[in-house]
């Protein structure tokens, strides 16, 4: 799996969803988290988020953190249309996460 | 399952073998079906039930996935790239397979958020993780 694969514990991606409140990270975690959720659920960044974002990170990353969480919605969309079938490998890697619903 | 393989009546037409394409998996058997306007050879899985559905089945694309072996130049050459810029090929890519200019547009756009990034790994992979999870999806 991609995210154990640069280093996120199952922890860490267990708790994404209540990261303000989880020590495992750290202002830039949940800055990023917040960010991600805001752009999935609203698509609305506002003044204070953004000033933020461009306070912690340089243009050239943000464009890129802007483009990983366009890149999950582009790939989730291809999904849910064609319901692409997982990869061996990746059943293989998540079916011990209790975070993740594969498989279920 | 001998009735799905190339040469019996059943697999020529290309409403059938179109159909019989959602159903199979590679797995390294050659069958005939149609596809990109033509009928053509392709390697794919032993058969699944031939009655079920992809919704009955959430573990079955609904379109075919071009190998890498069966896939013509043009997608065969951007397979390579992904390769050679150290990606395996993921279903999804195979995916993206059925149409080479957003298979190659693809290739653009994972390339810049995964390789040539400066954005932090971690960073990347929470917000692609957060996203996905909140879009419900499963891959």
């Amino acid at each position: 799996m991609l995210g154990r694969s640069i280093g996120l514990s199952d922890d860490e991606m267990g708790s994404m969803a209540d990261a303000e409140n989880n020590p495992l990270f750290d202002t830039t975690d949940r800055l990023v988290l917040r960010y991600a959720e805001v752009l999935t659920r609203e698509n609305r960044v506002s003044d204070d988020l953004y000033a933020a974002l461009a306070a912690r990170f340089p243009r050239e990353e943000l464009v890129e953190l802007c483009f990983a969480v366009g890149l999950a919605a582009l790939i989730n969309r291809v999904h849910a249309t064609f319901q692409t079938d997982l990869d061996a490998k990746t059943r293989g890697s998540v079916g011990d996460a209790s975070f993740c619903p594969i498989g279920r | 399952m001998d009735h799905h393989l190339p040469g019996n009546s059943r697999v020529r037409r290309p409403r059938v073998t179109e159909k019989f394409a959602s159903f199979a998996k590679k797995e390294g058997r050659r069958v005939l079906q149609y596809y990109d306007g033509a009928f053509r050879y392709r390697i794919v899985d032993a058969f699944r039930d031939n009655h079920r559905t992809a919704s009955e089945n959430p573990h079955m694309s609904r379109i075919p996935l071009i190998e890498p072996e069966e896939a013509p130049p043009e997608v065969r050459a951007v397979y390579d790239k992904f390769q050679a810029s150290g990606f395996r090929i993921f279903n999804v890519m195979k995916m993206f397979g059925n149409n080479h200019r957003f298979l190659e547009a693809m290739y653009s756009l994972t390339e810049g958020v995964y390789t040539h990034a400066k954005l932090s790994p971690r960073y990347r992979e929470l917000a692609y993780l957060r996203a996905s999870q909140l879009n419900s999806c499963h891959y």
